[in-house]
């Protein structure tokens, strides 16, 4: 038997990465708050280095290649969607030409604007997709359970993320067994549209009868036992150098909208 | 007293016509090992659901007679305390598993962990139950990841390591391979060993004949035949009532038949070759 494995239940999970081994909470904290940040700013030149700096979180938590996979496929959708509807959207405000596409004038102040609102979009997203792929989400219910949150709840989260990997496969199988029977799967939308509803029934019934068997197999389990529950893997609690840090987040996004608001307050009465 | 006591129980499913338990007066003792067999729609899966609690706190419907458990009436029972009591094992492997954990160590631990065990004790336990049924090699695996006959013992290990006194097991190898239903019985007879008190619904009557001390027939929502395993299983009667017998059994059979009786009707394949061994001795062959 694997020792090493079991003894590393006996200590709190740690995974020797500085981001990694935060308290998800604390993680949350940070990326919820610098997310809000790139929403108040709404500046290119506040929301580049943001995106930057998500981008060199991951890399340094080694979790650059799953990170960049989402967000890489975001960016490249939302930088050219944005920066054409711009130019075609703006009409007031051109005054410094920057190229001339096959006719097509585009202006500064618009590519400006555009970029101003991509680097929120990104900036936003990009804390929340970090936070995402940085986390296990058992992790994060975890410490919501410690928070108090009910483990029904936590239950609840985590298996719907199971089901749907479950439904996914099974709505394969069903397929194949629908096609078997003379029923079209393959060839052009409506072919597969209308392949879609034959394939439902059989997805929806197995998925309500499979629920009552989980419901009990877990009753089984003493789920619903009226007893504190125990841990076999824990989380350290989050330090004191954690909870300042997720305070500093908050701190800097407060003084974030302060910077943002002030010029606004004194534009009012000047 | 009787760990189990049925009197005079019928039950109806919400929204049907028909008993699916008729008029059902059974004691289960402490401590012995009860098969359940019959046919298909005879009552087994509903007699254990009844046992279990199920019957009516999950599935409501209409419950008559009285069903004690350790002296008290199950209506009065707290069905999530009953699951520390009785453990439940069934077919499905795939609905068995939580899906909720990454390790199958940490999927065994669960129902510690739901009992409130402190942590030192679950790992010992989890760790003692991974051995003896012969998952260490799978602890570090995910559970979602691995076969039916897998994810069967994974089932078990985490339902025994909560340690209850009693275990229902409904047909347990029906999803199974043969490698899988090999490694179940196995389990089984590992748990006879115990002092817990089993019940075992299968249909795979040799294997039967082979763990239990005492057999009940179901037949159409009713108790048709119980008692003793030799008693029970040696009957051909059953075989009207939708059970079959052993193959050693029917051999018993057909060799009174043929006019050359053994000593008595076997009802396992051990049991038939002393017989027999015993009768070419008697008659000098």
């Amino acid at each position: 038997m694997d020792t090493e494995f079991i003894n590393s239940f006996r200590s709190y999970q740690k995974r020797g990465n500085f981001w990694l081994d935060l308290n998800p909470l604390t993680k949350l904290n940070v990326c919820v708050a610098f997310a809000f940040t790139a929403l108040i700013m709404l500046d290119y030149r506040y929301g580049i280095p943001l995106c930057l700096a998500s981008c060199l979180i991951a890399a340094l938590s080694g979790h650059f290649k799953e990170f960049f996979k989402l967000y890489g496929k975001l960016c490249l959708i939302i930088i050219v969607f944005v920066t054409v509807i711009r130019q075609i959207g703006m009409r007031t405000g051109n005054a410094t030409p920057l190229i001339n596409i096959f006719g097509w004038q585009w202006y500064l102040e618009s590519f400006i604007e555009g970029w101003n609102r991509i680097t929120f979009v990104l900036g936003f997203s990009g804390m929340l997709i970090l936070f995402f792929e940085t986390t296990p989400m058992r992790d994060l219910m975890y410490t919501l359970e410690q928070k108090g949150m009910s483990h029904e709840n936590s239950f609840i989260m985590l298996a719907s993320m199971q089901n749907i990997l479950d439904l996914k496969e099974a709505s394969v199988t069903i397929l194949e067994s629908q096609k078997s029977r003379g029923i079209e799967t393959d060839g052009n939308i409506i072919v597969r549209a209308k392949a879609f509803f034959p394939m439902l029934g059989p997805l929806l019934l197995g998925a309500i009868a499979s629920t009552e068997e989980k419901a009990i197999a877990m009753d089984a389990r003493a789920f619903s036992v009226k007893r504190e529950h125990t841990f076999l893997r824990q989380l350290a609690p989050a330090s004191k150098g954690q909870k300042i840090l997720s305070i500093a987040a908050w701190v800097f996004c407060g003084a974030t909208l302060i910077y943002k608001i002030i010029p606004m307050i004194t534009g009012l009465f000047s | 007293m009787a760990k189990i006591e049925l009197s005079n129980v019928s039950y109806k499913y919400p929204f049907t016509r028909n008993f699916a338990l008729k008029d059902v007066s059974y004691k289960f003792e402490s401590g012995k090992f009860y098969g359940v067999i019959g046919e298909n729609g005879g009552g087994k899966t509903t007699l254990c659901n009844l046992i279990r609690g199920l019957v009516p706190h999950f599935y409501k419907g209409k419950l008559k007679g009285d069903v004690l458990v350790d002296g008290t009436d199950i209506r009065e029972w707290d069905m999530d305390e009953l699951s520390a009591q009785i453990g439940y094992v069934f077919q499905n492997p795939f609905t068995q598993i939580s899906g909720i954990k990454e390790t199958v160590f940490e999927e065994v631990a669960m129902g510690l962990e739901n009992l409130g065990t402190p942590k030192e004790e679950i790992i010992e336990k989890v760790s003692n139950v991974c051995k003896l049924l012969k998952i260490d090699d799978l602890i570090k695996n995910n559970p979602n990841e691995l076969s039916g006959g897998q994810r069967q013992r994974v089932a078990f290990a985490s339902i025994i390591s909560m340690e209850t006194e009693m275990l229902i097991i409904d047909e347990p190898t029906s999803q199974l391979d043969p490698e899988g239903t090999r490694d179940v019985f196995e389990i089984v007879k590992t748990l006879k060993k115990s002092d817990k008190t089993l019940i075992l619904v299968e249909h795979k009557i040799d294997l039967i004949a082979e763990f239990c001390d005492e057999i009940i027939v179901m037949h159409e929502g009713g108790i048709a035949f119980s008692g003793p395993t030799h008693e029970v299983l040696g009957n051909p009667q059953i075989m009207e009532h939708g059970a079959m017998m052993p193959q050693s059994a029917i051999f018993g059979h057909e060799m009174q038949k043929a006019g050359k009786p053994l000593a008595q009707i076997p009802i396992t394949l051990s049991e038939a070759v002393s017989l027999v061994e015993a009768r070419r001795q008697n008659n000098g062959y």
